[in-house]
């Protein structure tokens, strides 16, 4: 188990470095001369590049470690990543790390109310879907979970800051004020991604009921509770956590959207406050505190993943 | 499998309302967005602050907005755009995911390696955030936020393309045709991308919703079309101010998303049904609570020796009675009669598709849909079971009568402890304390030859020869009266075999155990039966003790299956030896 | 005709093979036998040109088939008829295309009419009718679909068949049939087959030699009579004694099965 851990981290890291040489070039994507850009920006928006001296620009190009042969900037820049410096913010001047850190317990509380909403939709809807397979109840869930899934969340967003905080008045619309405030984003960030889940759970539910073991356990004579709870739904798991990455994906990508509708205080506002104001380097520190955030969750699951299933345990002790 | 997959979807959409309204839908919102310079003569982008915010009206269907434009004819440019953005979008991501998987698929080594390390740092970025990164960086605009989308799309793609091509690889046609000397490019064209077709177009399907969603979220944050040209996402969020004075500059654009992502997702799940090969079916009656009243009391004392037989097959008739079945109307029994006594092992013999199996699961009432009993009878101990529910099947499964299964590995559940899978059949039947239950599974298992160490171990911890006969200690836990073996050791090697039949022949002595043994195996049958029946397409054509079923076949079937048992023929002229 | 000298392949750093040795005359039919992981595709696969033994050379003809010329030659005298007939045939293509796949490969040039007979000879050879041509493969039973295999590897006309466990996937009457079906294919052609199988009873049925397999290694070589009967080798005895007595004889089997 040990051993697989250390695998498996091992091999995060892999990634977490090729995702540092992604990151890094993304900046490279900024057309034309990133510098000429950011201070054409920075400066009074009126004002031609007449007004912009070149002494401005090769100043900036230091700043940006835009003058060095790519390899040199990419090794300078990953020694920076690696003592925890993932640059300053070109419009506050305030470390990004720092910035991020600030924000980041407003989106995980956002992340974590949203998980509760999906598995409190999810996981019923799910199961009612898989046992009345075919029949209304089944049907009725399915074209539950499919409004959800193809409502935009920005769309619901906004539908429903119309109706429950401007028609009917119940709820905050915008901002962290109470724990209420967090009832509207948590719906419409959760029941995005509970429509995947909830599907999942049902394909994979239907499938473990129709295996050998299960009309085994039938033929065991097995009330139903034992045969649905026991026997059926912790294999049914199993494939719904190994697509677990989507449910991450679905949410850090998510928040983004929903606290810009929401103006909800985290690390997705102010991604968005920076691409605004052309901060570059938050936009590049963003993308990469946020894809390692997504690896860390992802190697997490895979861990608990093991637990689960016992078959996948053994498998490691032969070619661990 | 494309014009299947063709003939499935027609025949899903006839049947269809749902599918049919959306479809006209959507149909009617493309062809007013293709059309709108016909049916609006308003300007998108006219500015006219003498009209500002006006409620839906005749001269402006869906109002105005806080510059005074007309939102409908906004609504339908838009449309232009953001539907020309996905087509456009798809179209890239479909190229690049379906070059780059079956080049990683196909060519392998390095050629994999690289693409797939490249595909896996791709995935490991939060979808969303690296496409809101790129559109961010590229500046916004038409073009970048294509690029920006279709640089986090593809890699699914890819990976998807990647196994397919290497599943198709290994197909045993495709070996067959690399050793019947076809050339390789003709196997890639011929054997492996016109296969790729169909899987392509469902995955493009799939993902249109999914693509739709990502664009218009980034033209909702401000990273699509520049204003003042418009686009649905990008509405969406300019009518957001104004949402309190006019919320139909929110609802127009959301709705007209919605629509179209709604349609894309449902028919990505009618595509999905229409793939998915095997149909899938649960248990049967278990959602329906209740028992029969006066369940005789022959069910609940089945091993006190009344003169009836255990179980009594007669005239039993099993049809596939469900519609959606593509065997709908088949008979897989046919009149079948039969009966197992107490001490007796009645050997069933049948090839593939012989109906055997269906005719064991029906002593214990595990016929599972699509298939239903729809004449004769079964009785068990003498009572009759047609009005049964599934608790009066459950209070005798496991109980009185037991089964064990054609394939050991998947009739035991792979995440549950051997202990656990043992004890449970006598904790739910008997309500025994504890203690007395690890005894006895400890009893069991010492009957069936395995040591006590396996009561801790997962089924996938043991040998194949060991699950079975976890499988049978399963079985015999609550000394049932009637065990139904279909094809117990056909997934075993012959020394395993012969134990687990040794065993089966002792407790059937020792206990009076009544056996219904399953087989297409003649030496297994020889083995085991002291009367045997022969099935031959649903039917019971011939019947009798075992020696005489052997020795002296009298039935024209029964005598071709006796001499078509291997090693006792020999074909060849002798070129060399005796 | 074939013959193998001291062919030895491993897989990361395991021996699958280790110094096989054996021949296949012309007109001979000879089984492969042993249990599963013994060797037998390994060989097979290595016969087919889709291995390259480490060690030791396989000759056809009596020229090294490590060499290239040799290899194209062998591609189209040696023919194979897979275990699985139904995965081993495109489930997309109707039977004409299935059986044209090989005559395009090796008469390009034929003419229309020159292949229609060649396809309606072909199918009279493995005693299947022509008005299956139009059809798909899965309107054919799995019987149907083996003649079809084989009919397909008779196409190029090759000097020795490898049937890699012809018996296996089908059931116990049709068994009986397709091996009636190539033993009289063997009587009219006098073509060569190495049988590979893990089933004593079908190379008692068919075989003239016997070549057993065990953990890679080749145990024993005799007739089938020599070998089946009067084995002296513990091995040898021991995979036989591998199968299910029968208590009861048949009224067609052989004398020695009963008991």
């Amino acid at each position: 188990m040990l051993r697989y851990a250390l695998k498996r981290a091992a091999a995060a890291v892999a990634v977490l470095f090729g995702i540092t040489v992604v990151v890094f070039l993304l900046l490279r994507l900024i057309p034309g001369d990133p510098a000429t850009a950011v201070l054409l920006t920075m400066t009074n928006p009126g004002a031609g590049s007449a007004e912009i001296t070149m002494a401005d620009i090769e100043q900036l190009r230091a700043e940006l470690g835009l003058a060095d042969p790519l390899p040199v900037q990419y090794a300078a820049w990953l020694g920076e990543i690696l003592q925890g410096n993932l640059g300053t913010s070109l419009r506050s001047r305030q470390p990004i790390l720092g910035e991020l850190v600030l924000r980041i317990p407003g989106t995980l509380i956002l992340a974590g109310a949203a998980l509760v909403v999906m598995f409190a939709i999810a996981l019923p809807s799910g199961i009612i879907g898989a046992l009345y397979a075919g029949r209304p109840a089944d049907h009725a869930t399915r074209m539950v979970s499919l409004v959800g899934e193809s409502l935009p969340n920005f769309f619901l967003g906004v539908l429903l800051i119309y109706l429950f905080a401007i028609q009917l008045d119940w709820l905050p619309a915008i901002g962290r004020q109470g724990p209420e405030s967090l009832i509207l984003p948590a719906l419409t960030l959760g029941t995005g991604i509970a429509a995947t889940t909830s599907r999942l759970l049902r394909a994979s539910l239907l499938d473990t009921l129709s295996q050998p073991y299960i009309l085994m356990a039938e033929a065991k004579g097995l009330p139903r509770g034992r045969l649905l709870f026991r026997h059926a739904l912790r294999p049914a798991f199993v494939p719904v956590l190994t697509s677990s990455s989507l449910v991450a994906g679905g949410l850090l990508g998510g928040a983004v959207v929903v606290e810009t509708v929401f103006a909800w205080p985290g690390v997705g506002r102010y991604m968005i406050e920076a691409i605004g104001g052309r901060d570059y380097p938050v936009i590049q520190g963003f993308t990469l505190f946020m894809a390692a955030l997504f690896v860390t969750l992802n190697f997490l699951v895979d861990i608990l993943y093991r637990f689960l299933d016992p078959r996948v345990r053994v498998e490691d002790a032969r070619h661990g | 499998m494309a014009e299947r997959l063709t003939r499935n979807l027609v025949a899903a959409l006839r049947r269809d309302v749902i599918g049919l309204v959306l479809l006209a839908l959507v149909g009617t919102l493309l062809a007013l967005c293709l059309m709108a310079p016909w049916i609006t003569s308003a300007d998108p982008t006219q500015t006219d602050f003498a009209n500002m915010l006006l409620p839906p009206s005749l001269a402006h269907p869906l109002g105005t907005d806080d510059f005074g434009r007309d939102v409908f004819a906004r609504l339908l440019y838009g449309g232009q755009a953001s539907l020309a953005i996905a087509v456009v979008a798809v179209l890239v991501v479909t190229a690049i995911g379906v070059t780059v998987g079956i080049a990683a698929g196909y060519f392998g080594g390095a050629v994999d390696i690289v693409l797939t390390k490249v595909i896996d740092v791709l995935l490991a970025f939060p979808r969303l955030v690296l496409a809101i990164a790129v559109a961010a960086l590229m500046g916004g605009g038409m073009v970048p936020l294509i690029i920006a989308v279709s640089a986090v799309a593809w890699p699914p793609y890819a990976r998807i393309i990647r196994a397919f091509t290497l599943q198709i690889r290994q197909e045993g046609y495709v070996l067959a045709a690399r050793t019947m000397g076809t050339p390789a490019w003709k196997v890639l064209v011929h054997h492996v991308a016109l296969n790729l077709i169909g899987p392509i177009l469902v995955l493009a399907m799939l993902d249109l919703g999914n693509l739709i969603l990502s664009i218009s979220a980034l033209s909702f944050l401000g990273l699509g079309v520049a204003p003042p040209q418009p686009e649905w996402g990008a509405m969406l969020n300019e009518g957001r101010a104004m949402m309190e004075l006019a919320p139909w500059l929110v609802l127009a654009p959301g709705a007209a998303i919605f629509i179209v992502v709604l349609a894309a997702n449902y028919f990505a799940d009618v595509v999905r049904d229409s793939t998915e090969g095997r149909p899938v079916h649960g248990p049967r009656d278990w959602l329906r609570v209740g028992r029969r009243r006066g369940l005789p009391d022959a069910a609940a004392e089945p091993t006190v020796g009344t003169g009836h037989p255990l179980v009594a097959f007669d005239g039993v008739t099993v049809d596939v009675t469900d519609p959606r079945s593509p065997y709908f109307g088949r008979r897989i029994l046919d009149g079948v009669s039969l009966t197992v006594r107490r001490g007796e092992c009645v050997g069933l013999i049948g090839e593939s598709g012989s109906g055997k199996s269906t005719l064991a699961s029906l002593a214990l009432g595990l016929t599972r849909s699509p298939l239903a009993l729809t004449a004769g009878s079964v009785d068990l101990f003498g009572a009759n079971t047609r009005d049964w529910r599934w608790d009066d099947w459950r209070d005798v499964r496991g109980r009185a009568v037991a089964l064990v299964n054609q394939d050991p590995l998947s009739a035991l559940n792979p995440v549950l402890k051997i202990r656990e899978q043992i004890g449970e059949v006598m904790a739910v039947h008997s309500g025994a304390s504890r203690t007395v239950i690890d005894d006895r599974v400890r009893e069991v298992l010492n009957e069936v030859h395995l040591p006590p160490r396996v009561l801790d171990q997962y089924p996938h911890e043991l040998s194949g020869g060991m699950r079975q006969r976890v499988v049978i200690a399963m079985g015999l836990v609550n000394r049932p009266s009637l065990l139904i073996a279909d094809e117990p050791t056909t997934a075993l090697d012959v020394s395993t075999q012969i134990r687990i039949l040794d065993l089966l022949r002792e407790l059937q002595s020792r206990y009076g155990l009544g056996l219904l043994f399953v087989s297409h195996d003649l030496r297994v049958v020889a083995q085991v039966a002291d009367r045997v029946a022969i099935l031959k397409g649903g039917r019971v054509t011939d019947q009798g003790t075992t020696e005489k079923i052997f020795t002296a076949p009298r039935e024209p079937y029964t005598r071709a299956l006796m001499a078509a048992i291997p090693g006792q023929r020999r074909l060849q002229d002798r070129v060399t030896g005796t | 005709m074939l013959s193998l000298q001291g062919v030895t392949k491993a897989f990361n750093g395991q021996h699958a093979i280790s110094d096989v040795s054996f021949a296949v005359g012309a007109a001979d039919i000879v089984g492969l036998v042993g249990v599963s992981g013994s060797g037998k595709s390994t060989i097979a696969r290595s016969i087919l040109g889709l291995e390259r033994p480490d060690r030791g050379t396989i000759r056809w003809e009596g020229r090294p088939l490590a060499d290239r010329a040799v290899r194209r030659l062998a591609r189209r005298e040696i023919q194979t008829v897979f275990q699985d007939p139904r995965s081993s045939i495109n489930p997309r293509w109707t039977v004409r295309r299935i059986l044209s796949e090989p005559l395009d490969n090796w008469y390009p040039r034929a003419g229309r009419e020159d292949r229609a007979a060649r396809l309606e000879a072909l199918l009279r050879q493995v005693s299947l009718s022509p008005d299956l041509l139009a059809r798909y493969p899965h309107e054919l039973s799995t019987g149907q679909c083996q003649r079809l295999c084989v009919a397909r590897a008779l196409a190029p006309e090759p000097k020795l068949l490898v049937l890699d466990e012809p018996l296996s996937a089908l059931d116990v009457s049709v068994q009986a049939q397709i091996l009636k079906m190539l033993h009289d294919l063997h009587r009219a052609t006098r073509l060569s087959y190495l049988v590979i199988t893990h089933d004593f009873a079908v190379v008692r049925d068919i075989c003239h030699r016997v070549v057993v397999l065990d953990a890679g290694r080749v145990v024993e070589t005799g007739t089938v009579d020599d070998v089946l009967d009067r084995s002296t080798n513990d091995r040898t005895r021991s995979l036989l004694e591998n199968v299910l007595p029968l208590p009861f004889a048949p009224p067609l089997a052989g004398r020695k099965d009963a008991g």
